[in-house]
């Protein structure tokens, strides 16, 4: 049984189809790119799945369990998290302290204790603390700990968001455009530090919306291509690159680089 | 009967001021996301300017309510320009808008009761006063006013919104102020349309809550009437504030003449928790959703 | 001495309110026009207490405190369902304070006393007391602010829908706050019912939700001590201020309005007052124990 399934899925929002009648599996342990040109569906398949838009039809399974109008923080709990389009740290908070969120959403200790300090509090939150710090380490942020998320630059406030997801321990990890407005080179190193994430973390499941080409051909095994809301092609980087429908989508749009 | 009808008239003019207040705060909010809570005093200060206006100026009665509009206006646009606009171009949170529209709410009524003094006058208009015979019951004119100038002022601001090049845009920026913003649309061209249109909305309430009631420097608390009525709408939808600020009317007025009086302030709120556990986005609200 | 007294002990009872409102505007982003009556319920329920039944002064008071938590859950359960927006909230209190103050002042239960009000309640606040109760309330708040509880708070005020993806149940947190801002409101309407031995529900209107509200802004978000220095000031204030006293609401809505204009985040943003002094003793700590070290090597 696949891990992550989509059986028909059709988004609507009034009278724009976002996404028509989608279908895909996503087997354990995968790296999958979802391209498309822009206003293909892709942040919205992402918005399905994760609890953040309604699916107007058909039904979304997470091994085994339907999520359909599940709530969303009890999806993210069942170990599906996200990173977003439009950069979503918390920017007054430190690296740090954002991280933490991530790591204990619902908080472990109760609010009784939490008012009077009561040692287990004490050592909880010293252990939130060097966990949170495991996590930015791992992404290789760990110099910036203690600074204002806000200030960070934009290439280490994308690896943040990874930080603070991986922190809720997920089995399925959704990255929505994570080199979006990267130079050539914070691109190659995304690509190189995704690809290393992966091989590091050889259970998480991880799908990536990727406008530019070059990185979804790099990280993925397999690929689906969206356009206008519907499923145009599915198969390894090579089969998509020669298939006659992908190149015609692609070729309405300019062909994006690095550092547009 | 005639008790029935007498308050029917009572319900559609006091809801015919809900319905002006509750289009007001649903204009604002249907561009801007934000509900102006300043809006009270822009009620206020209108309906004092046609106070002082036809005493002084010798107006007659229907001028001095363009008057009363036109500074309403003016007051709600000064608003926006002198602290909503330069708070919006900092991208503040929405909750920090709302706390300096209650700062106004504060300031305002306030400095006016050191101002024009505490003290409760009646509407000076002997005109709107009188009553007409209709059949069986005596009805105010103030209340046939009321309603006849409130349906004009709705319908005319249909039809600028629907019918015009500059409703469009206002239309559009409601769906989407950021897209609009970028496709061209001057945002804060359409602001000044809204306030403005928003504050003529609340003189002319005021001017009916005046002659209805009366005139004092807290007037404008009546304001939060209108925006329970265009909560209980749905928050930034004209049609479901104008709906529920004439049921809010009716509600209020049936309820404190065949039961109780006591606790008719409480009518509207009861109503609002009502709305929302069944309906948590208000009988026409639209949804609201960061774009991730 | 007792004029100063007063002063101080109005100040703290602020204090106490000032902390539970802390949470639920300068943390979570919600703002309220009506609590005082949370003040209100609280006051009836400890004075009832108290004065009918004997109760020592500080299980009044935290009785009293939980219920107007507990009576906070109606207007939070209906208004913070479904991330509905913080104007729904806000109106709903407002209403919320109307509806409590004319139902306190129209129920016939001789307890309660109408309109006329609760008199004879026992004199047991005193300024020591105030100044425990507004210390004790200073340090829990301060507690809760820094543990994970103030921090999801936090993360939901500056990003309600990713927050929620990300894993934080919103309606839960909004209602621990609203809870926590109900029940020292509550304290603070029980020590201060037990200040003035007598009160009417109309002292607990709007205008009091309103300086409750200008203290926290002016003190600044996710700061505990800047609010509570805040309400200390505009307690003080307007006894210095005594030429300007008709002028105090209206001041007080011009200053609100300029702060959101100038600096929406307060005074004190993000910031504690004590900061400093700890970062103080912890750099002369590290100096000595430094200086120490090298004496032994």
């Amino acid at each position: 049984m696949a891990q992550l399934e989509l059986k028909n899925l059709s988004v609507h929002f009034g009278g724009v189809k976002a996404v028509q009648n989608v279908s895909l599996q996503i087997e354990k342990g995968e790296f999958r790119g979802l391209i498309g040109p822009n206003g293909a569906g892709k942040t919205t398949v992402f918005n399905a799945v994760t609890g953040a838009a309604q699916p107007t039809q058909g039904e979304i399974y997470f091994e085994g369990t339907k999520l359909n109008g599940m709530r969303p923080d009890k999806i993210a709990h069942m170990g599906i998290a996200r990173t977003f389009q439009n950069i979503r740290i918390y920017p007054k908070m430190t690296a740090a302290e954002n991280v933490a969120i991530g790591l204990e959403s619902y908080p472990s200790y109760n609010a009784f204790s939490a008012m009077l300090r009561l040692p287990h509090v004490v050592r909880r939150d010293k252990e939130i603390k060097r966990l949170s710090l495991e996590y930015l380490d791992r992404v290789g942020i760990l110099e910036y700990k203690d600074h204002e998320a806000g200030a960070l630059p934009y290439g280490l406030q994308r690896k943040l968001e990874i930080a603070r997801a991986m922190a809720g321990n997920p089995k399925l990890l959704f990255l929505d455009e994570p080199a979006a407005g990267m130079n050539t080179q914070e691109g190659l190193e995304m690509v190189t530090f995704l690809k290393e994430l992966h091989s590091n973390n050889t259970d998480l499941t991880i799908v990536l919306i990727e406008h530019h080409l070059e990185v979804v051909m790099q990280l993925c095994q397999t690929i689906n291509v969206l356009n206008l809301g519907s499923l145009l092609a599915y198969g390894t980087p090579k089969e998509v690159q020669c298939n006659p429908d992908v190149i015609k989508a692609y070729l309405g749009e300019r062909r994006k680089t690095y550092g547009e | 009967m005639d008790m029935f009808l007498q308050q029917l008239v009572t319900g559609i003019s006091i809801g015919s001021v809900y319905a002006l207040l509750a289009v007001g705060y649903a204009l604002v909010f249907s561009v801007f996301n934000f509900s102006n809570f300043g809006f009270g005093p822009v009620m206020m200060l209108g309906t004092f300017s046609a106070f002082y206006a036809i005493p002084l100026l010798h107006l007659p009665l229907l001028p001095s309510i363009l008057l009363a509009m036109v500074v309403a206006g003016l007051i709600s646009f000064l608003m926006e320009l002198t602290v909503y606009r330069p708070m919006r171009k900092k991208k503040t949170l929405k909750l920090y808008l709302m706390i300096a529209g209650l700062g106004i709410n504060t300031f305002i009524p306030n400095a006016a009761i050191q101002i024009f003094g505490g003290g409760v006058h009646p509407f000076p208009s002997d005109w709107a006063r009188a009553t007409i015979q209709l059949n069986t019951i005596a009805v105010p004119r103030s209340d046939i006013l009321a309603a006849v100038l409130s349906l004009v002022m709705l319908a005319a601001l249909w039809l600028f919104l629907y019918k015009t090049r500059t409703g469009l845009g206002i239309r559009a920026s409601s769906l989407d102020t950021d897209t609009a913003g970028l496709m061209g649309i001057n945002v804060n061209f359409v602001a000044m349309i809204v306030f403005l249109l928003s504050g003529a909305a609340a003189g002319l309430a005021g001017c009916f809550y005046g002659m209805k009631y009366s005139v004092f420097p807290n007037m404008g608390a009546i304001a939060s009437k209108g925006f329970v009525a265009s909560t209980i709408g749905g928050l930034g939808s004209l049609a479901g504030a104008v709906i529920s600020g004439l049921l809010l009317g009716f509600l209020e007025t049936m309820i404190a003449a065949y039961g109780s009086s006591t606790y008719r302030d409480l009518i509207a709120y009861a109503l609002l928790v009502i709305v929302l556990i069944f309906m948590p986005r208000g009988i026409l609200g639209k949804g609201m959703q960061d774009k991730l | 001495m007792g004029y100063l007294e007063g002063i101080a002990i109005s100040a703290s009872i602020n204090i106490v309110c000032i902390c539970g409102l802390v949470i639920l505007t300068g943390y979570i982003g919600l703002f309220s026009m009506g609590h005082a009556s949370f003040m209100c319920i609280g006051a009836y329920a400890a004075a009832i207490l108290t004065k009918y039944y004997s109760f020592p002064f500080i299980i009044a008071l935290l009785i009293g405190g939980a219920i107007a938590a507990l009576s906070s859950l109606i207007i939070g359960v209906p208004t913070l369902r479904g991330k509905m927006s913080a104007d729904c909230f806000a109106i709903a209190t407002l209403g919320f304070g109307e509806a409590v103050r004319i139902i306190m002042s129209n129920i016939s239960h001789p307890y309660f006393g109408g309109a006329r009000g609760m008199s004879g309640i026992p004199a047991y606040m005193n300024l020591g007391w105030a100044l425990a109760l507004a210390f004790v309330s200073i340090v829990l708040t301060l507690n809760y602010a820094r543990s994970q509880h103030g921090k999801l708070a936090l993360a939901i005020r500056d990003h309600q829908d990713a927050s929620e993806l990300i894993g934080i149940n919103i309606f839960r947190e909004k209602i621990k706050c609203l809870m926590y801002s109900a029940f020292f409101c509550g304290i603070g309407g029980g020590m201060m019912a037990h200040y003035y031995t007598y009160m009417v529900p109309n002292v607990f209107n709007a205008t009091i939700s309103n300086n409750l509200l200008t203290s926290v802004v002016l003190g600044g978000v996710s700061s505990v001590t800047g609010p509570a220095m805040g309400t200390a000031i505009l307690t003080f204030l307007p006894e210095v201020l005594r030429f300007l006293s008709n002028w105090r609401l209206a001041i007080y809505g011009l200053v609100m309005v300029l702060i959101m204009r100038m600096r929406p985040e307060g005074l004190l943003a993000h910031k504690e007052i004590h900061q400093p002094i700890v970062q103080l003793v912890r750099f002369i700590r590290s100096r000595t124990v430094r200086s120490t070290d090298s004496g032994r090597g």
